[in-house]
């Protein structure tokens, strides 16, 4: 499959943003800074979030974000849960999934 | 008004114990298995997180094994599993008063601060007269939303219901001092002094804060306070920075130094030492590692800062 000149701009660019959130999960994940933290309304909703950090496989994890975006839609975790679908989708080598779901993370921090 | 040293002090930083004895021993009402129970006194918590998950394997409809793996979790500072493990405790119907602390502390150290109030709320309306829940919120008014006069009332009330606790003393002299109440903060951390000298304890805030109170009008008295507070927690690294202050001010600046870098390998993430030490191999006409020391004062608070 060919992609558009534009297209593959900004794939790179959102590689590039899922390689940099490599190191983010280690350094500047929002859950780790107190003051700016996305919150959780409910233990359950937690739960299904730690469902998707804790996921061993990208399949699952990309599957756990869609599951978490359609029963939380209005979650502050959101932004969190797809910049883990943006590095399972990398994982996978699914260019087409890394441009959506970096697209969402990007529209969530916007 | 906020005290110049004072503001230095890293703000959301406070630490929390993960889960201190007190709490965590009456968390669950059963009877321990005698292996793992010896591991937990021991605090051996990697081994006693393993011979738990072992437990919850083989008993996946109790509740005991999941509690006690949440626990060594969090002794071993992975809050996210700590939590995993706790809500199965849950599921399967643990909810005792001290439960619901551990797992109220859990979400704070994730921060995840709606669900912790959550259940220091419900701890309070099962217990009202538990110190605990008081203290753990008032730190969180303290630290993380610098709401002192709240935090100070929540703190008075810990103390009030557990008059032998030197931490909540220290946490209202620490809000005091936030006020600029600096006369009542001394109170409050000679106080606190009192209690650990009594109890013979091995906190170091109110040491601590009474060297950061003395540091600008008499350097000299601070530094008794200052050492003793290394003593009492020599791990600290903000125990390294007052030392290190209090040596600055009476100018024996190789030893502060010794101190600084020891506040920096402690807490590798904290601009606040790199700063510090700029200042003072400044003032050793040392230029070229302070000019190195601001490089790396810069690229933390960067990434790290506020």
């Amino acid at each position: 499959m060919k992609f558009p000149r534009s297209m593959l701009r900004v794939a790179l660019l959102l590689i590039g943003l899922s390689q940099s959130l490599v190191i983010s999960n280690a350094q500047f994940d929002p859950l780790l800074n107190p003051r700016g933290a996305p919150q959780a309304k409910t233990p359950e909703e937690l739960d299904a979030y730690l469902e998707i950090a804790t996921a061993q496989e990208s399949r699952v994890t990309i599957e756990k974000v869609k599951q978490f975006a359609s029963k939380y839609p209005s979650s502050e975790l959101l932004g969190v849960a797809y910049q883990d679908e943006t590095l399972a989708y990398k994982q996978v080598n699914d260019i087409e999934g890394v441009l959506r779901a970096g697209k969402r993370t990007l529209l969530r921090y916007a | 008004m906020i005290g110049a040293s004072f503001a230095q002090a890293p703000a959301g930083t406070r630490t929390v114990d993960p889960v201190p004895e007190s709490i965590y021993l009456k968390g669950h009402p059963a009877t321990l298995p005698v292996s793992l129970s010896v591991l937990i006194h021991q605090q051996r918590w990697a081994q006693a997180a393993e011979l738990a998950e072992k437990f919850t394997l083989e008993h996946p409809r109790e509740s005991t094994g999941f509690y006690w793996l949440g626990v060594a979790r969090q002794k071993l500072h992975d809050p996210v599993r700590a939590i995993q493990a706790l809500r199965s405790a849950e599921r399967l119907g643990l909810g005792t008063p001290a439960f619901h602390i551990v797992l109220g502390i859990a979400y704070y150290n994730l921060h995840q601060f709606v669900l912790f109030e959550e259940q220091m709320q419900m701890t309070i309306r099962s217990e009202p007269f538990r110190y605990e829940p008081y203290y753990y919120l008032g730190i969180y008014y303290e630290d993380v939303l610098n709401r002192w006069e709240h935090a100070l009332e929540l703190f008075h009330r810990a103390a009030e219901l557990e008059p032998d606790d030197p931490r909540s003393m220290y946490g209202a002299g620490y809000c005091l001092e936030a006020l600029g109440k600096r006369d009542e903060a001394a109170k409050a951390y000679e106080e606190s002094i009192g209690l650990i000298e009594r109890n013979s304890g091995r906190f170091s805030g109110p040491h601590q804060g009474m060297a950061r109170l003395l540091l600008d009008a008499d350097p000299y008295k601070a530094l008794p306070f200052a050492h003793k507070a290394l003593e009492l927690e020599p791990s600290s690294p903000s125990n390294h920075v007052i030392l290190a202050k209090a040596y600055e001010r009476v100018g024996r600046l190789t030893e502060a130094v010794e101190e600084l870098q020891l506040a920096a390998y402690l807490s590798p993430t904290d601009p606040s030492p790199r700063f510090a030490l700029a200042r003072v191999y400044e003032k050793l006409g040392r230029s070229e590692a302070a000019g190195s020391e601001l490089q790396m004062f810069e690229k933390l608070t960067r990434i790290y800062g506020p």
